[in-house]
């Protein structure tokens, strides 16, 4: 081959013109180029054909049918549609692999590791049944609602926000819990108690031994079916003696707290709640405005403003976003910061105009003006 | 070459001229049609290959300079536009191609063979196949080399002339056909490497 770059070269052999200076496999290819130039060569059929059509003119081209079938596009609207829903399928199966599960690790080692059955498809179906709380889910509330619809919420067990005003916002009764989706508790297999009817069938033990999941398990029926926080309690003082450092100890730990506010003990409640974060586990939204509400309780101002603000510090206008709103708006007015309350309180009565503080509220922003 | 007229004929007339061919009378679609045909014909059949149907490939590329014709405004000559247009429509068909082969739709060579009638089916069988042997190893090049390679060799073009009709400097030109045959020849050895000397006989 000639060198392409050399200006003063002449135009380069025609390889097809079988003039090539180059090895047997240049002049070869030339042959076979050649043959292709000359069988590549318009038909004189083709031509008559364009010819034809050019008597007509152009534009009456425009009328020639063209061969498009409908059902190609419908081929590739299939195709695609099948690929998609194998794609997703496939997501949703991975989706609901907890990998946490899958390489034994302890559930607080991760804060959303959740089992198969929290996830919401499971949970959906689990509505209705006996509830268990995990410490990794934005269903995992210490003041949970019982699906039995017998106890009411722990939270509204919290003592009042004081107010610095007598006419101040009471929040004596908290947002009643709107959620009535509870989780499916680890469970030892075999049939449910009768006595407990309305309990979840305790076989879905996805992590740890069955043998942990059981005592867990019987200290949730105790709470959300039986009622019974005081009997919880013992149940759950015996799980720690016999798992101290066990699989499920978050989930004991969010049903102490529970238990502990049913009863009424929150400032052991509060302790509980802080140990969970303590130890390498998150608090879910409900979680911590449980804990900002205890600590504006206990006269912790600092603590619960501060647990309030991380709440609000997304763009979220529900229910928890509102418990917050209201929280901090008492803890500002404990303060004296009284346009700062205002705002909260507006911003409460925006979120819930019908809510169970509002008209506390709206009594606290009356004296505001 | 375009007529130029000014600003008030221009809003005088709602369109602007139309191209004119080099006598300088006005060239309308017909007269593109007649003159170029056969060259828009050759130009598709062979950047086609087999499988593209030549033909409607050419009634497309008319129906695109009619529907265009008067927004031409050079610089280049007509052949130039035209080569152009049927370059890119000689693309979206092998793009469709592409597609029905992927979709199963359609196989490796297409039904319509771009050939001239030859004598007996020992000869129409070796035409097909040299075609898709070298359409074959054209397919795996870069399309400007491809380009090049087919205007070179198969339409017998001189550099000058594919710089024309590229728009390239004849140098360049050179060295993309430079480039072209390097690598023709070794996808070619690569895709039949067991042939006597690397080409069917």
């Amino acid at each position: 081959m000639t060198d392409p770059t050399d200006r003063s070269s002449t135009e380069p052999s025609r390889w097809s013109d079988g003039a090539t200076d180059g090895n047997g496999a240049e002049r070869a290819i030339g042959a076979l180029l050649g043959r292709v130039r000359q069988a590549s060569e318009p038909s004189a059929a083709a031509v008559q054909r364009l010819r034809s059509l050019r008597e007509r003119g152009p534009s009456s081209s425009t009328q020639i049918p063209k061969h498009r079938p409908v059902w190609r596009l419908a081929v590739v609207a299939v195709v695609i549609m099948a690929t998609g829903s194998a794609v997703g399928a496939a997501l949703n199966r991975w989706a609901q692999v907890d990998l946490v599960d899958v390489l034994g690790l302890r559930r607080l080692s991760r804060p959303d590791a959740t089992s198969i059955n929290d996830r919401p498809r499971n949970r959906r179906r689990s509505a209705g049944q006996a509830a268990m709380v995990t410490p990794g889910s934005s269903d995992a509330v210490a003041p949970a609602v019982n699906t039995t619809g017998e106890a009411p919420p722990p939270v509204a067990q919290l003592p009042a926000i004081v107010d610095a005003r007598n006419d101040a916002p009471h929040p004596a009764q908290s947002p009643p819990r709107e959620r009535t989706r509870a989780r499916v508790a680890p469970a030892p297999s075999g049939p449910e108690p009768a006595a407990h009817g309305a309990a979840a069938p305790l076989a879905n033990v996805d992590v740890g031994p069955a043998g942990e999941a059981e005592p867990l398990a019987a200290a949730f029926r105790e709470l959300r079916s039986g009622g019974q926080p005081a009997a919880a309690l013992r149940l759950l003082n015996e799980y720690e003696q016999r798992f101290p450092g066990g699989a499920l100890r978050g989930e004991a730990r969010v049903a102490r707290a529970e238990a502990l506010l049913t009863l009424g003990r929150g400032g052991e409640a509060l302790r509980v709640l802080d140990e969970i974060e303590n130890q390498g586990g998150t608090l879910t939204r409900d979680l911590r405005i449980t804990r900002g509400e205890l600590f504006a309780a206990n006269g912790d101002c600092e603590n619960a403003v501060r647990d309030f603000e991380a709440l609000l510090g997304g763009s979220r206008d529900d229910a928890v976003t509102a418990r917050a709103l209201f929280g901090r708006a008492s803890c500002r007015l404990r303060r004296g910061e009284m346009s700062a309350a205002r705002r909260d309180l507006e911003r409460y009565l925006v979120i819930q105009p019908d809510g169970p503080s509002a008209a506390d509220a709206r009594r606290a922003l009356q004296s505001i003006r | 070459m375009r007529q130029r007229v000014g600003a008030l004929s221009v809003s005088a007339h709602k369109s602007p001229p139309l191209p004119s061919d080099p006598d300088g009378g006005t060239l309308d679609i017909g007269a593109l049609y007649r003159v170029h045909d056969q060259t828009v014909l050759r130009w598709a059949t062979r950047l086609g290959g087999p499988g593209i149907d030549a033909e409607d490939v050419v009634q497309d590329v008319f129906l695109i300079a009619k529907r265009r014709l008067r927004t031409f405004d050079g610089p280049g000559q007509v052949t130039t536009w035209l080569f152009r247009t049927t370059e890119k429509v000689v693309q979206a068909a092998r793009r469709k191609q592409r597609l029905r082969r992927w979709l199963a739709l359609a196989s490796e060579v297409g039904p319509r063979v771009m050939a001239t009638p030859l004598a007996g089916p020992s000869e129409s069988l070796q035409r097909d196949r040299d075609i898709a042997e070298v359409y074959r190893v054209l397919d795996r090049l870069p399309p400007r080399e491809r380009k090049v390679m087919i205007l070179f060799e198969l339409e017998g073009l001189s550099t000058q002339e594919i710089g024309a009709l590229t728009g390239a400097r004849v140098g360049t030109v050179r060295v993309w056909l430079f480039r072209a045959r390097a690598r023709f020849l070794e996808e070619h050895q690569q895709l039949f490497p067991a042939r006597d000397g690397g080409v069917s006989q």
